[in-house]
């Protein structure tokens, strides 16, 4: 797409949100808590044990969409992206970095090596068995590292020649 | 903007923003390793001592009762050989988050600027830029971004600029579902992919939907369309049933096109790939336990197909044990088989007829226990994985790769938390690798 075609398709995509929220002004309901009002006790977070069977109103979802059971943890990208503030009531914003950032500084096995119970997946030598896991079901890599890099991986990944 | 300009300018930035603060919070996490690696075919040992240094700060009712300051970054200092090869440098440190968010009262509105992560428009970036949300009347939601990627990696297919929007529509009680777009800019130079051309820029169109039409229904969908390739990107698509309140099922398809899922990344990929390739994945997942209860039982399955590659399965289960008194503890044990149909060593293997094949097939055995009593907590780890086919290249003739973990800590106070890890590992890379680390994490405020 050329240069002045994406500029109009930027312009639209704005006038289309102006227009949109003429149409439909904010909601007066009030926002979620930045703050759950009580520290969840240590291990995986079970929702329902407070809240029950009850809808969190500015999700649509009830409580239990976000119970921290193996299914939420292993896809939990899903809820990050529609309800993110949910997450930061109780989690700080940098917990994510600890995986995802480009350059998390400690890889997150060790940085939170104190914490066998969470799982992490890169223990044990990864640098030997990345090269068969990546073969087997890359769409499990990709899912973090397809946006990073370094030149230790470039000296095998480089570019196509 | 020289990196002691940037700091120079984050400590104003901070200092002046504390002085309007009415509360302040960080968390300050010290990471100190002593690293020692018996490479294979070498006489030497490497023994790396690196320093990591993270902060995270936190700065609410600045000035307003709902503006916040939030950053979060890390530096690391070496004591010998170099333990990452990151950027090339010895020495390195990274300020990973800095904006200044608002957030409304109502509506669930926040606008924020800085450099951030985006998360809800098809894809994570992490971009120096603006966003915004808010809830619109009639259930609807719209969020908005535009940056510029923040990173300039080595090769990176970097991006001029990076925008995204989504609207979303609330159901009544039943989940949400959206529509994304988007779009980055023109890049400037030729893609990593594919040296001889130009890589078409990212125009993609995304559908989400996360749905409980009952409590015993949960359903995740995502789809992402290329609007230059004219194809579908990626394709991901969950459905849990709950028989009973303890045992559910899962069941989950996922499909990505190569080509146009790394289509104009901001940052680049690390892997070498074909972008010709394309992958289709499916599979299922039974669990037993209610949540919260004192045993977990996890069986999954999963087949990966790969254009070019083959299929391989993943089979196993996981056991999980949880224990409140008279002191917190949890254990447990998993182990999957993997079979991997024969593969060639790589690309360029890939497109040698006569190249060899190898088997991938490996066990994977792991069982872990974590013990929090009092002030103290510690944990121990093992993984153990043997390979079938010991003559593959990558594997030295060591077939089997073990490591084992032993963690301690200490709270002495609250905020304060101290802890130590031993790590003895042996595999194909390193005859042996002792890896040892301490931890000092302090916080102050209301850090979470």
């Amino acid at each position: 797409m050329k240069r002045p075609a994406f500029l109009f398709l930027q312009l639209m995509v704005l006038f289309g949100v102006l227009a949109l929220h003429t149409a439909c002004p904010f909601s007066s309901a009030p926002s979620f808590a930045p703050v759950h009002p009580m520290t969840c006790p240590i291990g995986r977070s079970d929702c329902t044990s407070c809240h029950g069977k009850e809808i969190l109103k500015s999700t649509g979802k009830s409580y239990a969409a976000f119970n921290h059971d193996s299914d939420f943890l292993a896809n939990h990208a899903r809820a990050a992206s529609q309800n993110t503030w949910v997450c930061t009531s109780c989690h700080a914003p940098s917990m994510c970095a600890d995986c995802h950032a480009g350059r998390p500084g400690v890889k997150p096995n060790h940085k939170l090596g104190h914490r066998s119970d969470r799982i992490m997946p890169h223990r044990g030598d990864y640098i030997t068995r990345h090269q068969f896991e990546g073969k087997l079901d890359p769409a499990s890599c990709f899912m973090c590292h397809g946006r990073g890099n370094d030149a230790k991986c470039l000296s095998c990944h480089g570019q196509r020649k | 903007m020289s990196q002691a300009a940037r700091n120079a300018l984050l400590g104003t930035v901070l200092a002046a923003t504390s002085a309007f603060a009415a509360d302040v919070s960080f968390q300050s996490t010290t990471y100190a390793q002593y690293w020692k690696q018996d490479l294979l075919g070498e006489q030497r040992n490497v023994v790396m001592f690196p320093w990591t240094q993270f902060l995270d700060v936190n700065v609410t009712k600045l000035g307003q009762e709902n503006l916040s300051f939030s950053l979060y970054g890390w530096g690391r200092k070496e004591f010998g050989p170099r333990s990452s090869s990151l950027d090339g440098k010895k020495n390195s440190g990274e300020l990973v988050t800095a904006y200044l968010r608002y957030h409304f009262n109502k509506a669930n509105g926040e606008l924020m600027a800085g450099r951030m992560f985006v998360y809800d428009c098809g894809s994570v970036e992490q971009i120096d830029g603006v966003s915004g949300r808010a809830d619109l009347v009639h259930n609807l939601n719209l969020s908005l971004f535009v940056g510029k990627p923040s990173h300039n990696y080595l090769g990176a297919d970097k991006r001029t600029i990076l925008a995204g929007t989504r609207l979303g529509a609330k159901l009544d009680n039943m989940g949400e579902v959206g529509v994304s777009l988007l779009m980055d800019g023109p890049t400037p130079h030729v893609s990593m992919l594919d040296q001889t051309k130009p890589y078409p820029s990212r125009r993609l169109v995304n559908l989400d939907a996360h749905l409980m039409p009952t409590p015993l229904w949960d359903i995740n969908a995502r789809t992402s369309y290329h609007m230059t390739l004219r194809e579908l990107a990626e394709q991901d698509y969950a459905v849990r049933y709950r028989i009973h309140p303890s045992v559910s099922i899962t069941g989950f398809f996922l499909d990505r096109q190569f080509r146009s899922y790394f289509a104009g990344t901001s940052l680049p990929q690390i892997f070498k790939q074909d972008i010709y390739d394309a992958q289709t994945s499916w599979g299922g997942k039974l669990q037993w336990g209610k949540m919260g209860g004192p045993v977990e039982v996890v069986a999954d399955y999963k087949r990966s197909r790969r254009e070019r590659l083959g299929i391989s399965d993943r089979i196993g289960g996981e056991l999980r044990f949880a224990h409140s008194k008279p002191m917190n503890i949890r254990y447990g044990v998993g182990y999957h088989r993997i079979i991997g149909g024969p593969s060639r060593m790589n690309q360029v293997a890939l497109n040698n007829p006569n190249a060899p094949f190898y088997c991938l097939s490996h066990h994977e055995l792991r069982a872990w226990t974590f013990v929090d009593w009092e002030r103290m907590f510690a944990s121990l780890d093992g993984v153990y994985h043997l390979y079938d086919e010991r003559n593959h290249p990558a594997l030295n003739h060591t077939p089997v790769v073990f490591e084992g973990m032993a963690s301690l800590g200490w709270r002495p106070k609250s905020n304060l938390t101290l802890s130590g890890d031993l790590i003895y590992s042996s595999n194909p890379s390193y005859r042996r690798e002792f890896h040892g680390a301490l931890r000092v994490e302090y916080r102050f405020g209301g850090a979470q």
